[in-house]
């Protein structure tokens, strides 16, 4: 499952140090879900990841915000981390992440099967399919 | 009435068997309790005070008679024989067993119908004007618009795990009868100056603990950039609403907080990123959707309408024209309300057997289709004139024409401390007791059109903000007390009602209702002066001493 092979990167910041110590570019980031987007997107593209944390599962500020990353331009990895289950997964992909990080006790071999469980969409998405009256 | 491509119907199949596999996943073990609860809010499925609760979306309240059968059918294999329709057009089963619930959407799935969004924090099933398409103040019919945005939001990754519900409602009318003003987004039909259709977006409003009329956040968006728009009132609401309280995570506190231009402006300046991408609506693709809502096969007036079935002698046949019966957009039809307030079950509620003929009576009299109403009714909306007393006794024979609609029985009910498990209060023995008391059609009609709603708790399910008399159950020291509040408007000068004064004890509900009435006949002008409308001009100040004034005496 391609999403669990990105591999880590050997060390992530976390997003205001990493603005403290003048956000050099190559480097793994980690944001809360309470980020000023305003504030990372002009500076996040020189980055190789963005850890997106999701506090608890129902916070579901993380998949705007990867969305905006994604429009921004951002080429990285995303990674989703903290309270992520396997069946959310397929919308974290839907909206841009390409990996992800479980909590402890998920099953990861659901994986593959549980993204592709609903195979088609009515929204444009980050990985390029299109709604489906695009498509017709 | 849209019927599925091959693309809709493998969402909707896929989407139950996703679900089947999360439901069996849970009930081995695998999957926790609050993971599996916002997998299966978002599948319709509540855990209610005696067992599951399954809410099943009729998408702006629109059925086929085919859809109403597998309702019925649903009701008899799966629960106890009925079925209870919602404030928000939806159906409701009480007593599924969670087991089932995977096969029930399975079979509903044949005949194009899900519960996908029907409840959890993301975007509800949309509501419309349930005379869409028929009423003669149309400006232009909603429900392609609401397909679109069916569509849109059903499955949005981005939206699944919103601050809170989230609720749009859609009308294409001049009355408003989808109450946009108390929704999340409220969106009415409009032409601009030059002619064009748009929509006119309202933010917002919303009942609840915090009831607040919506605010205006664009007097026209052109009908191609609908989705954009709303995509981009989605993502600030997404990003910016309250987590920390959900009693103040509704988007109606964040406009609050952020004042309504500041809103607007970052709506507007996230709105200019995507209003002519991928979003922006094809001609094609809203003429295909379009095709599904044209008009039926009409009769001409000249064989529709019939002078003497009209004018048939018969009291109670005259009554129920004259209450049920509303005029239509095409000659020689009418639209027939069918009310679903019998007295001695809770308003809202049908059995199977009436789901069943009421399907029958829709194939023969209204072009198969029927709609559901956020006052709790059914509609009959293709009625040729000729057809209305043999109508009228098909539906007497199902005891679904009772002349009631909207007058003081006509009541929104929530089902209150005797199935919900959120309840502070009952409801249900009140609508039974204000049904025995107020059983007197003619007093009923000289009333004239009268809102009553009625909520067990806070949530406002009842909607009783927007009641003419709106009646909110609390408990208060062990018993269980009412507080009303006067004067509420649901129409497009909506309000919301003012609290009368201290609670009112159960068993002297019924006769403060009796006082606010006779209250109200006794200053109104006339029976065109509705009882919110004493109340506006008059104030609160007659009916607290009518209902206080005694026992302000007897302190003094």
């Amino acid at each position: 499952m391609e999403l669990l092979k990105k591999p880590l990167p050997n060390q992530v910041t976390d997003f205001a140090d990493w603005l403290a110590a003048g956000a050099p570019a190559g480097e793994a980031i980690k944001v809360n879900s309470d980020v000023d987007m305003g504030t990372l997107l002009p500076v996040a593209l020189v980055c190789s990841e963005v850890q997106v944390d999701f506090p608890m599962f129902a916070d579901g500020r993380g998949f705007s915000i990867a969305r905006l990353l994604r429009r921004e331009g951002f080429k990285g990895v995303i990674r989703a981390v903290g309270d992520v289950a396997v069946d959310r997964v397929s919308y974290m992909q839907r909206v841009g992440f390409d990996a992800v990080e479980l909590k402890e006790g998920e099953q990861a071999d659901l994986l593959p099967q549980l993204v592709n469980r609903i195979q088609v969409h009515y929204q444009n998405s980050s990985d390029g399919s299109g709604p489906v009256y695009k498509a017709g | 009435m849209y019927a599925y491509s091959a693309v809709d119907q493998q969402l909707v199949d896929q989407r139950v068997e996703q679900f089947r596999d999360q439901t069996q996943r849970f009930l081995k073990g695998e999957i926790a309790d609050d993971e599996y609860r916002v997998l299966r809010l978002m599948n319709g499925v509540y855990i209610q005070r005696h067992a599951p609760m399954l809410r099943v979306a009729v998408p702006y309240g629109q059925m086929t008679s085919g859809q109403l059968r597998a309702l019925a059918q649903v009701s008899r294999t799966y629960d106890k024989g009925y079925g209870h329709f919602t404030t928000r057009q939806n159906i409701q089963y009480n007593w599924p067993e969670l087991a089932r619930i995977p096969d029930i959407l399975a079979d509903l799935a044949e005949v194009q119908m899900h519960a996908i969004q029907t409840s959890g924090s993301c975007i509800r099933s949309i509501t419309s004007d349930p005379l869409a398409g028929v009423s003669v103040d149309e400006i232009a019919d909603s429900r392609p618009w609401c397909e679109i945005i069916r569509q849109w939001s059903s499955l949005h990754p981005e939206f699944a795990y919103l601050p809170r519900k989230f609720k749009i409602a859609v009308t294409g009318a001049k009355a408003d009868r989808a109450a946009v003003q108390v929704h999340d987004i409220g969106l009415r039909l409009v032409h601009n100056d030059e002619g064009e259709l748009g929509f006119e977006v309202l933010v917002g409003g919303g009942l609840g603990r915090t009831p607040i009329i919506g605010q205006v956040v664009r007097k026209f968006l052109p009908t191609q950039h609908l989705l954009s728009y709303l995509e981009a009132i989605l993502r600030i609401y997404n990003l910016h609403g309250r987590r920390d309280n959900k009693y103040k995570a509704r988007i109606k506190i964040l406009l609050k907080a952020m004042g309504v231009e500041a809103f607007a402006e970052q709506v507007e300046a996230e709105w200019q990123h995507i209003k002519d991408g991928e979003l922006l609506l094809p001609a094609a693709e809203i003429e295909r959707v379009s095709q599904h809502f044209g008009k039926p096969n009409y009769l001409p007036a000249s064989e529709a309408s019939n002078d003497k079935i009209v004018a048939v002698v018969d009291a109670d046949y005259q009554r129920w024209l004259k209450q049920n019966v509303l005029p239509h957009q095409q000659p020689g039809y009418r639209i027939v309300m069918v009310p679903l307030k019998n007295p001695l079950t809770p308003p809202g509620d049908i059995s199977d057997q009436q789901m069943d003929g009421l399907a029958d009576l829709a194939d023969q009299y209204s072009f198969g289709n029927i709609r559901s109403t956020h006052d709790q009714n059914l509609v009959l909306a293709y009625v040729a004139e000729k057809d209305l007393y043999t109508l009228w006794q098909g539906l007497t024979d199902l005891s679904l024409a009772r002349a009631n609609h909207g007058t003081l029985t006509d009541m929104i009910n929530c089902p209150g401390l005797d199935y919900c498990s959120l309840a502070n209060a009952e409801t249900l023995v009140l609508s039974k007791r204000i049904n025995e008391t107020f059983d007197d059609l003619d007093y009923l009609y000289d009333l004239g059109p009268i809102e009553l709603k009625i909520s067990g708790c806070m949530n406002a399910c009842g909607h009783h903000h927007i009641g003419h008399i709106g009646i909110l159950g609390v408990e208060k020291g062990g018993k269980q007390v009412y507080q009303f509040t006067l004067g509420g408007h649901d129409s497009e000068q909506a309000s919301l009602g003012k609290t009368l004064g201290r609670s009112i004890p159960q068993d002297q509900v019924v006769e403060t209702i009796g006082t606010l009435l006779n209250t109200y006949l006794s200053l109104r002008h006339d029976i065109s002066e509705c009882f919110a409308d004493v109340v506006k001009r008059l104030g609160l100040q007659p009916f607290k001493e009518a209902v206080y004034g005694t026992a302000k005496k007897t302190a003094a």
